[in-house]
């Protein structure tokens, strides 16, 4: 496994890996769908901190997760983008989708 | 005389007379999701004696991992496959090609269009072509069912690379020089 999480109360935090491709998306995606049925999870928060490079899987993840998150009835953010990671958001429409300013 | 003893603007003037660079690279690999990121990798050192802006590099890996996914996940799927990148430089004209042998894409128009995905249980977003034109210059993708799948690519360089040089708070940029005249 290449990214890191923390589980706190019923949030699930995912530390992003250094680059997001369709490789790790599909790993990012197990874990985190195994991690949340085993702790009960309602809200995520997706750290792009350590990102430097994402392609379209990256957001195929994000709005996957959003559908689930939103059907809990909890919050999904995203924070610590860097400028190339958030004009993908942007562009993608997905920043809009979270309601992120 | 030595690079460092030229003022700021000769040392500019200088970094663009060391263009045009021509350069051809070609490169075969299997079909794994693993060696997307052998792609991207590259192509971001085929374009590295070009000086290339932080964006042009990201720009053009973002597009060669999306063509390269695809090729990988639509293209061969489960089977195993050979997938072929070619990269030109021709004066300041980049030329991606991304080849498959693949099944090919039936509707090509259809599978360009954003949000459309036929692995929507992949969590795939179906943006793929979508960043690639929004990224490159040119698109155009050439494909029929069985087939296999080709993508040619062009993106001018050195467009956007006054507005990243001129840190020095002068954001203007085509027509002025950003040391003034």
């Amino acid at each position: 496994m290449d990214f890191l999480y923390e589980v706190k109360g019923d949030t699930l935090t995912i530390y992003a890996p250094k680059e997001i491709d369709h490789y790790v998306a599909s790993e990012i995606i197990e874990y985190s769908e195994v991690l949340m049925a085993k702790n009960n999870i309602k809200n995520m928060i997706i750290d792009f901190e350590e990102t430097e490079f994402m392609d379209s899987s990256g957001i195929g993840i994000v709005i996957g997760r959003y559908k689930i998150i939103t059907k809990l009835g909890g919050k999904l953010s995203l924070r610590k983008m860097k400028r190339n990671i958030e004009r993908m958001f942007e562009i993608s429409g997905v920043k809009k989708l979270l309601g992120e300013k | 005389m030595k690079l460092n003893e030229y003022s700021e603007g000769e040392e500019k003037e200088m970094s663009v007379h060391k263009r045009p660079l021509n350069n051809n690279m070609r490169m075969e690999f299997d079909s794994v999701s693993e060696n997307v990121a052998l792609a991207r990798m590259a192509v971001s050192g085929f374009i590295l004696p070009f000086d290339p802006t932080m964006d042009e590099i990201n720009d053009i890996k973002t597009a060669v991992s999306e063509a390269v996914t695809n090729a990988i996940i639509h293209g061969y799927e489960k089977f195993k496959g050979t997938v072929c990148l070619k990269c030109e430089l021709k004066n300041d004209l980049l030329v991606v090609t991304v080849k498959d042998n693949g099944k090919g894409i039936e509707n090509v128009e259809k599978a360009m269009e954003p949000m459309f995905t036929t692995k929507t249980e992949e969590d795939r977003a179906g943006m793929g072509f979508m960043f690639m034109n929004v990224f490159m210059d040119s698109l155009n993708v050439q494909s029929a069912p069985g087939f296999g799948t080709t993508v040619i690519m062009t993106k001018k360089m050195g467009i956007t690379k006054q507005d990243v040089r001129c840190e020095c708070g002068n954001t203007e940029t085509e027509g002025t020089h950003p040391f003034g005249r």
